[in-house]
């Protein structure tokens, strides 16, 4: 849906992972509320699959990755704050 | 054997001319228990009354028989002159010797005759038995609900709360306000909606004996006229309203935008929002269905930089229970989708609006800021084709009635065009216009000579995008007999109205009846315009049908004055020809209890036996239950069996 | 995407080098209440000088040996009493003190009682894992139904939140390792809270207790948090048991 641009901003943000921290309990792809990242099909030296990145537009910097890890091993910045013309419906 | 009196009156000429009353007269007089019988020109003159009364008093009268017209137009006058008298009210009754015998037999005196001494000797029997009864009477709970908060169900709560009585006032949205605060500048003077509404606005919200329950729906209802009981179901707004102060800093912070509804999707608004700046209440509201989520809570920043904590993640819907004696049902309506017109391209082109999104780009709280832009590449088009009548009075394939303000704020839509944009062009194309109010019509005239608009009468058969992206409107001039097409920038069409989404949950569960459309019916089209015929419900603005806001405030301060009115009285009087039951009789089978159709027989445990009970309040007397009671243990009040058989007996001997 | 940078998460300056890889399984909830910790301690930016971390034994007993402020490992059931010790030694030192089950209740519930009834200013994150995770899965206070093979498990697990506010803690809460916001906000609270706080963090073992019972691993133990718990703010703390045929109650119970 397009709209006129009212100067509203909203942030997007960038997901920093470090795969081989990871452990692959899954939490982040699940629990991710704009399903930006899913399970990769590669290994982490460990041996388990780590989160990729699937839609790094859809990131808004929310920081729940980075809360719910155990591990240390995602988090996310902020990379910029983009004008609102269009959202997803 | 009582003493019953008879009055024969001769209407005039309208029952003496076929009625032989004199001869009427000497039979009853005969009849047992007829103490006297006279015959009078009009017995409903003044003189007519006099002699009534004066008769009751002389001959000691204990029942009245009155052979008239209809009881629907002088039974009230007689019971209360019987009341006026000393006699009970109940104890006058009306034969009804005009309607239902003179005027069907003017060919056939002697038959007539006949019929009307038959017709008087079955009410004298009826009134033998009749017994002496009062009103019943129920106290008047004085708090009046008001559902819907647009510009009919303020100004409703406005009258009834200046009139002294409580007012609660329910809303679905998270502000009040309704459509009209969408609106630009209203026709046909062009004040702005916004400046001539919140001033209400706000003196809804100051005033002592209003409750606004925004974001609020009604849930259930039950019980009857002077004593409902409601259930409203107040969503929660993750924001508590008290420590709100409206800073503002949750929304720059907030991550996710989604459309906004104020704004009818032209612009963005974020997961946590004020609907705009002056909503009432003043709070803004989390929109869970964009919010990232709170189990877990995902992001959390609004509660990060609230500095009043205002932000409750965990807050829950709330039921509220309250009892209120009326209601004002005020839902407003919704504009037809133009997603159901397929010629018009279903909504799929840009450019194309409809009236409330034309209405947004106009305000000067819009999202443009009042300038008129394209959605598509924020240009200002400079030809826009305004349609009328889409969806509206078109029988065959959308909705047969006429929405009444189109062609009103089409030609408004137009002018104000012509006023931002002075070198644009503007085409409307109408089939009629129908401009039926004060200064309509010279509002329209203005547009077509002053503002040059010009008027194409005619329908626009299909709007397309040519290969250059351009619109296209297809559409015939039938005062020249041509096909027409336009290239134009952008088209704007004037969608019908229709009764607003989840109204017709709502009424359905307020067991008011309501047409095809889903707009409620009233009681009387002339003379009951603002209410329902279920008792204690009126209605306000376009739930009824489509009106513009002179109408819908007319309507409203109309429900308001009947709202008041019923609540004057301290206690409710209701008929008492109801249904009674002999409890010694009564087996309590309960079939009377899903029979009955206005919810007044319920099944009641008495020194451990079963009963059903009659609720007088809600009994109307209609009789579906003493039909089918097997053990006849329910009987009607002054319709007993006994004197049902008896008055059978009179009429056929 | 940045990939394979070590120290670069911006908690890692409150982590010892060397610490990462955690010992924890896979998805387990000590690691994302230990997350939730150091996030709080950085959004409400307290001086790291003042805040001492005190634990005991078990899993949860390496949460002082990963983090890189003022922390004392103690040996069995000693956690409490050594954080007590530096409160009186050190009163404007937050202490902190990460306990299970075995630390907790099994043995040194009498340090925490004296705690709560001397009104010692201590914040006590406690990790329910419902068992005795290193010496073989045994049945602990806690456990909320059988476990164990050979006998069964006949006693109603311990209520926390009622033993805490009955010994006089001014802060009582509960949540699971789900709701970590909400934590956050909780242990924003208990930092500022002059008494003995209280924090219970359900996060069934997921070795030995999850992958047996009726919660599952992982993502399945975080669905179950999703589906049988209920927010309550304010329950009184009697009706805090926990029956897992029932939903677990979680919020904050007390805050005086």
């Amino acid at each position: 849906m397009k709209f006129f641009n009212n100067g509203m901003k909203t942030p997007c943000g960038e997901i920093h992972i470090v795969k081989d921290r990871c452990k692959g309990c899954g939490f982040c792809v699940t629990y991710c509320p704009m399903d930006v990242l899913e399970l990769s099909d590669e290994f982490n030296t460990k041996g388990y699959h780590f989160p990729e990145v699937k839609n790094p537009e859809n990131c808004i910097n929310c920081g729940l990755c980075e809360m719910l890890c155990p591990d240390f091993a995602i988090w996310s910045t902020l990379k910029e704050e983009k004008e609102v013309i269009e959202v997803l419906t | 054997m009582k003493r019953i009196g008879v009055f024969v009156c001769w209407c005039g000429s309208n029952i003496a001319e076929t009625v032989d009353v004199k001869k009427v007269v000497e039979v009853i007089k005969k009849y047992p228990g007829v103490a006297h019988a006279e015959d009078y020109i009009f017995v409903c003159s003044n003189p007519g009354q006099k002699l009534v009364q004066e008769t009751i008093k002389e001959k000691r009268l204990d029942s009245l028989v009155i052979a008239c017209c209809s009881p629907t137009l002088h039974e009230t006058t007689f019971r209360d002159l019987s009341r006026l008298t000393g006699l009970n009210p109940y104890q006058c009754e009306i034969a009804n010797i005009r309607e239902q015998c003179s005027w069907v037999h003017k060919d056939n005196k002697e038959e007539a005759t006949r019929k009307a001494i038959k017709i008087i000797r079955t009410i004298v029997e009826k009134a033998n038995q009749n017994e002496s009864l009062e009103p019943i009477s129920t106290p008047v709970t004085r708090q009046a609900l008001v559902i819907g908060g647009g510009i009919a169900g303020i100004q409703a709560s406005l009258d009834i709360a200046n009139a002294g009585y409580e007012v609660l006032l329910v809303e679905r949205n998270p502000s009040i306000g309704g459509h009209m605060i969408q609106l630009s500048e209203t026709f046909p003077t062009l004040d702005c909606s916004q400046c001539i509404l919140t001033p209400k606005m706000v003196e809804v919200s100051r005033h002592p004996k209003i409750r606004v329950l925004a974001y609020s729906e009604v849930q259930e209802i039950s019980g009857y006229v002077g004593n409902f009981n409601v259930k409203i179901l107040k969503k929660p707004r993750y924001v508590i309203e008290d420590k709100c102060n409206l800073c503002g800093k949750c929304v720059d912070v907030c991550p996710v935008a989604a459309p906004s509804e104020f704004d009818n999707n032209l612009a963005a608004r974020k997961a946590i929002y004020l609907p705009f700046p002056q909503a009432i209440p003043a709070t803004y509201t989390i929109d869970i269905e964009h919010c990232p989520g709170f189990l877990p809570i995902a992001c959390g920043k609004c509660a990060d930089v609230c500095e009043p904590q205002a932000i409750d993640f965990d807050m829950r819907p709330e039921i509220i229970e309250e009892k209120v004696g009326a209601i004002v049902v005020a839902t407003g309506y919704d504009l037809y989708s133009p997603k159901n017109i397929g010629e018009y391209g279903n909504g799929k082109y840009e450019d194309v609006m409809d009236g409330m999104q034309f209405e947004r780009l106009l305000s000067a709280t819009g999202p443009t800021g009042g300038e008129v832009r394209r959605l598509s590449d924020n240009k200002v088009p400079k030809r826009v084709v305004f349609v009328s009548c889409v969806g509206s009075r078109d029988t065959e394939h959308h909705l047969p009635y006429c929405s009444k303000i189109c062609c009103m704020y089409m030609a408004k839509h137009a002018m104000l065009y012509k006023h931002k944009v002075p070198d644009g062009e503007a085409i409307v194309f109408y089939i009629d216009t129908r401009a039926g109010g004060k200064g309509y019509e010279e509002f329209v005239t203005r547009t077509q000579e002053e503002d040059k608009v010009i008027y194409i009468r005619g329908k626009a058969s299909k709007i397309f995008k040519n290969g250059n992206g351009k619109l296209i409107v297809w559409g015939a001039d039938t005062l020249l007999g041509k096909q027409v097409e336009v290239e134009c920038d952008m088209v704007v069409l004037s969608m019908a109205m229709v009764p607003s989404n989840g109204a017709k949950d709502l009424i359905s569960k307020l067991k008011i009846p309501s047409d095809a459309y889903g707009f409620v019916n009233e009681a009387h089209p002339k003379l009951r315009p603002v209410e329902s015929i279920s008792a204690g419900f009126y209605l306000a603005g376009c739930t009824q049908a489509p009106k513009d806001i002179p109408e819908t405030v007319a309507q409203a301060s109309g429900a308001a004055s009947k709202v008041t009115d019923l609540f004057a009285e301290e206690e409710l009087k209701h008929e008492p020809i109801v249904a009674a039951v002999d409890e010694d009789l009564c087996s309590g089978c309960g079939i009377c209890v899903p029979l009955c159709p206005y919810d007044a027989r319920e099944l009641e445990i008495k020194d451990e036996k079963r009963i059903a009970k009659v609720n007088e309040i809600l009994c109307e007397g209609c009789g579906s239950c003493i039909s089918a009671c097997p053990s006849a243990a329910v009987q009607q009040r002054n319709f007993k069996d006994n004197q049902i058989f008896k008055m059978v007996d009179a009429i056929l001997s | 995407m940045i990939e394979n940078i070590e120290g670069t998460h911006p908690i890692d300056s409150l982590l010892r080098e060397g610490s990462i890889p955690f010992v924890w399984c896979p998805g387990c909830g000590i690691g994302t209440v230990v997350n939730t910790f150091v996030e709080t301690l950085e959004k409400v930016k307290i001086d790291l000088g003042k805040v001492c971390v005190s634990s005991g034994i078990g899993c949860t007993g390496k949460v002082a040996d990963y983090l890189k402020i003022n922390c004392c490992n103690e040996s069995h059931d000693n956690a409490i009493k050594c954080a007590v010790k530096f409160k009186l030694e050190n009163p404007e030192t937050k202490v902190v003190v990460f306990l299970n089950d075995a630390d907790f209740i099994a043995s040194g519930a009498d340090d925490f009682i004296e705690a709560g009834k001397k009104g010692v200013e201590l914040l006590v994150i406690y990790i329910n894992n419902f068992i005795y995770i290193i010496s073989e899965c045994k049945v602990t206070p806690t456990t909320p139904f059988v476990r164990t093979l050979d006998d069964e498990n006949l006693e109603l697990p311990f209520n926390i939140p009622h033993l805490a506010k009955l010994c006089g803690a001014r802060y009582v809460a509960r949540w699971t390792t789900l709701h970590v916001r909400r934590l956050m906000y909780s242990i924003t609270d208990a930092l500022e809270n002059p008494g003995l706080a209280v924090i219970e963090v359900i996060s069934p073992c997921l070795m030995y207790y999850a992958t047996d019972g009726k919660i599952g691993e992982t993502i399945d133990r975080m669905r179950f948090f999703h589906n049988n718990t209920v927010i309550k703010h304010g329950e009184p703390t009697e009706n805090l048991d926990i029956r897992l045929q029932d939903k677990i109650i979680m919020g904050r119970f007390v805050d005086k």
